[in-house]
């Protein structure tokens, strides 16, 4: 299973990283463009040289990729990390539910495990904290990240109890799908551009307008296509015939 | 994760073992992937905060 993940993860990365540079990573560089041409996001002194190009962050000191070839490179990379991650997880659920609730794993649910997986890390902590570009001001990092981990887990469990559990125990679902926004998202400021002059958080408001399709769009395709690919590996090479054979009978 | 099918080939004694590491596998891969995911996404090194900027953003991760 971790090397079908791994192999699946690998591919699909690679076609989201070279995606992105076509949909989000344009939107990514415009905005950080804005942000540092007028400089007020991080209050550093911003350098001009390619090398310091997005290194936006912290000291100043700390190693970036410098533009072009490498900074996509890495974002190619990196991507490739995130979606083997995701497909090791992704499969892990699929065997779960095949082996202890007889569902059929094969490239057409796999679909809908990719656009469950969607839901549960784009759309759900999308509600609460949006998408970003560079440049906007936010609450605390890590107050964010740990409602963005609470709300997947949430999302995710909800989801699971509705679709597999019978009859009336579906209700707790109803109950987990909207407490994270219940509990709340961290507190944004009233204007995440407000460190920025007049026309430069609105170039970077429209940005983000843009940026949200894009992302969206994007992560769709993608959950998409992992779901598929996923499903797809695991009925190939993971399921044996034993766990196969009781989805199709108990299916 | 009970196996509902009733499988005559499987003995009563091999089975505990047989599920036991079953999860433990499972367990195991679900963990690497979580730690894969949360090393790219939530790190908060420098270095790995500006490999991944890109992903991040487009992935709608907490960035900043």
């Amino acid at each position: 299973m971790i090397l079908s993940a791994v192999l699946v993860g690998a591919l699909v990365g690679a076609l989201l990283g070279l995606g992105e540079q076509f949909s989000t990573a344009p939107l990514i560089a415009a905005a950080e463009h804005q942000a540092e041409g007028h400089g007020h996001a991080h209050g550093h002194e911003h350098e001009h040289s390619a090398e310091a190009g997005h290194g936006h962050h912290g000291d100043g000191t700390a190693w970036a990729p410098a533009d072009g070839a490498q900074r996509i490179g890495f974002t190619i990379v990196t991507n490739m990390g995130v979606a083997i991650g995701f497909s090791l997880l992704l499969m892990v659920a699929m065997y779960i539910a095949a082996r202890g609730r007889g569902a059929p794993v094969n490239a057409a649910t796999g679909a809908a495990w990719g656009l469950a997986g969607f839901a549960v890390v784009f759309v759900a902590p999308s509600l609460g904290l949006p998408p970003e570009v560079p440049g906007a001001a936010s609450a605390g990092l890590t107050e964010r990240q740990l409602w963005w981990l609470f709300t997947a887990a949430v999302t995710a469990a909800a989801l699971a109890i509705a679709v597999f559990a019978p009859g009336w125990r579906k209700l707790p679902a109803l109950v987990l799908l909207p407490l994270p926004y219940l509990f709340g998202a961290p507190e944004m400021p009233a204007s995440p551009y407000g460190g920025h002059d007049a026309a430069t958080a609105a170039a970077l408001e429209t940005i983000h307008g843009q940026f949200v399709w894009a992302a969206g769009l994007t992560n769709a395709v993608f959950w998409l296509v992992l779901g598929v690919a996923c499903g797809w590996a695991m009925q190939r090479w993971v399921l044996d015939r034993d766990v196969i054979g009781g989805a199709h009978a108990a299916g | 994760m009970q196996n509902q099918q009733s499988n005559p080939a499987r003995s009563a004694q091999t089975r505990p073992t047989a599920i036991s590491s079953e999860i433990v596998q499972l367990a195991g891969a679900a963990l690497i992937g979580a730690f894969v995911v949360y090393g790219v996404g939530f790190s908060h090194l420098m270095p790995v905060h500006n490999a991944a900027h890109d992903t991040r953003h487009s992935a709608t991760f907490p960035c900043h």
